[in-house]
């Protein structure tokens, strides 16, 4: 709520840094991991899944033991061990920041075989010239260089559509190393359905999870009378 | 910065070349415009750059919608006809590592032994306290090269206020100028007073303003005529309205 004569920031400007108001004091945290990274051997997959609601639907996964590795507690990153891979996840992090995380992330990605980063969006935000009538739509980015992944029967992104953040960053630096890897954005209708078929399907052929029964606890399922 | 923050396709020396940089400014005019030019002079990409000094983006090649090249926060263009090289910046670059990566930028375009630099940006239509005149304003340094053809054209000055330089909204430009004196390259910035909204016709503006001090454009033909958008940008404004409404 404003009031008359104030001059109101787009929203889309609010993630940014001002600079007209540069101040010594660094605004942005120090990221660093909790633990010592050392001497990383080679990783099978490294798989980034971004956002809250992927982390939900691992997290409903309770039989599925995952090992933990490290975190970047100020950008509410954790990275587990599953096997010979990797699983990386994040959520509710300052897209300023992203840049950084991915730069600590950088040991991992450089001695991982495949990469592939997975990220919810909402359907409304995905520009279009045709009309679909899915829930769900599942489209890729990849690199130059084939990445295991490019046999998965999902459209290209198609322009002028982008991905921010930690994922963007993630391929960004595998096309700049030479390396291979691949970003599925999953656009969604319904954010808070944790039952979308497509998306079980996808985290079952990437052995994330096993069962796609998982529903996260809220306040609507819980049985308090409200 | 502990990488190689380049990845040059086309590593040939820029001798007698211009560098374009937009800066990330009020209703994105610099990068709009230099998408526009990209797009106009059908220029040749010739480098990626990786550098944690920007906010990561990525998508597909937004001048071609079949390829599958992929386009990322900052790419290199170049015209060899008009001897101009475009910085395009699709992303914001981080106030704390932004020194550090236009120092770099000016170093490694002083190697390449380009002639000068024009930054292109914005500045808050309310910054703007004679709203009758020319919504443009410049600064240029001492050595610029385009000193005698503003002054024929009658450009009008920024004021200098603030010292250093300042430009409200528009964002590192004066950052990179100043780097730029440091390194006695000659520098020119181009700025419109304007506000957040449909950008485009600010764009048109810009490069018309633009090409009346540096030869962009044949003057047998219409100016506009020469002019064409990006293919991306016919979605910039989302999808078209859904047809159950009607």
């Amino acid at each position: 709520m404003t009031t008359f004569g104030d001059i109101t920031e787009p929203i889309s400007r609010t993630a940014w840094e001002d600079w007209d108001e540069i101040t010594e004091e660094p605004d942005l945290p120090e990221l660093q991991w909790q633990q010592d990274v050392g001497v990383l051997k080679e990783i099978e997959m490294l798989t980034i899944l971004e956002g809250k609601y992927l982390s939900d639907i691992v997290a409903t996964q309770t039989q599925y033991k995952l090992e933990y590795v490290n975190s970047i507690k100020e950008a509410n990153l954790m990275l587990s061990k599953s096997g010979k891979n990797l699983i990386c996840f994040i959520k509710d992090y300052r897209l300023v920041l992203s840049s950084n995380i991915v730069e600590l992330l950088k040991p991992y990605l450089s001695v991982s075989n495949n990469v592939i980063s997975i990220q919810t969006k909402p359907l409304a935000e995905y520009q279009s010239s045709e009309y679909y009538n899915q829930e769900c739509l599942f489209r890729t980015i990849h690199t130059s260089k084939p990445s295991k992944f490019t046999k998965f029967n999902f459209p290209k992104l198609e322009q002028p559509n982008l991905i921010s953040g930690v994922s963007a960053g993630v391929i960004s630096l595998r096309e700049h190393l030479g390396q291979s890897g691949t970003a599925v954005i999953s656009y969604i209708e319904y954010p808070e359905d944790y039952q979308i078929e497509e998306i079980q399907v996808l985290l079952k052929q990437l052995d994330i999870i096993q069962t796609g029964n998982g529903k996260p606890s809220n306040i609507l399922n819980s049985n308090l009378y409200i | 910065m502990g990488h190689d923050i380049w990845n040059f396709i086309d590593n040939s020396d820029l001798n007698e070349y211009t560098l374009i940089v937009p800066s990330v400014a009020v209703g994105n005019v610099g990068q709009l415009s230099c998408d526009l030019l990209i797009s106009s002079l059908q220029m040749k990409k010739i480098a990626s750059v990786y550098s944690p000094a920007l906010i990561p983006v990525l998508g597909y090649d937004p001048y071609n919608l079949q390829s599958n090249s992929l386009s990322s926060s900052c790419e290199i263009y170049k015209s060899d006809r008009k001897n101009i090289v475009v910085l395009q910046l699709r992303a914001p670059l981080i106030c704390k590592s932004a020194r550090i990566f236009l120092e770099e930028i000016i170093k490694r375009f002083k190697e390449k032994n380009i002639k000068d630099i024009i930054i292109l940006t914005s500045s808050f239509a309310h910054e703007n306290k004679h709203i009758s005149t020319s919504p443009f304003r410049f600064v240029a340094s001492e050595s610029s090269l385009y000193k005698k053809k503003i002054l024929d054209l009658h450009w009008i000055e920024h004021k200098c206020v603030d010292s250093p330089l300042k430009i409200y909204g528009g964002g590192f430009s004066s950052l990179l100028y100043e780097i730029c004196q440091e390194n006695s390259m000659p520098c020119l910035i181009l700025y419109k007073y304007c506000s957040e909204g449909d950008n485009i016709p600010d764009a048109y503006d810009m490069i018309s303003h633009l090409s009346s001090v540096v030869p962009l454009f044949s003057d047998k033909f219409d100016l506009l005529s020469q002019m064409i958008q990006p293919v991306s940008w016919k979605l910039l404004f989302g999808r078209p309205p859904p047809r159950d409404i009607y």
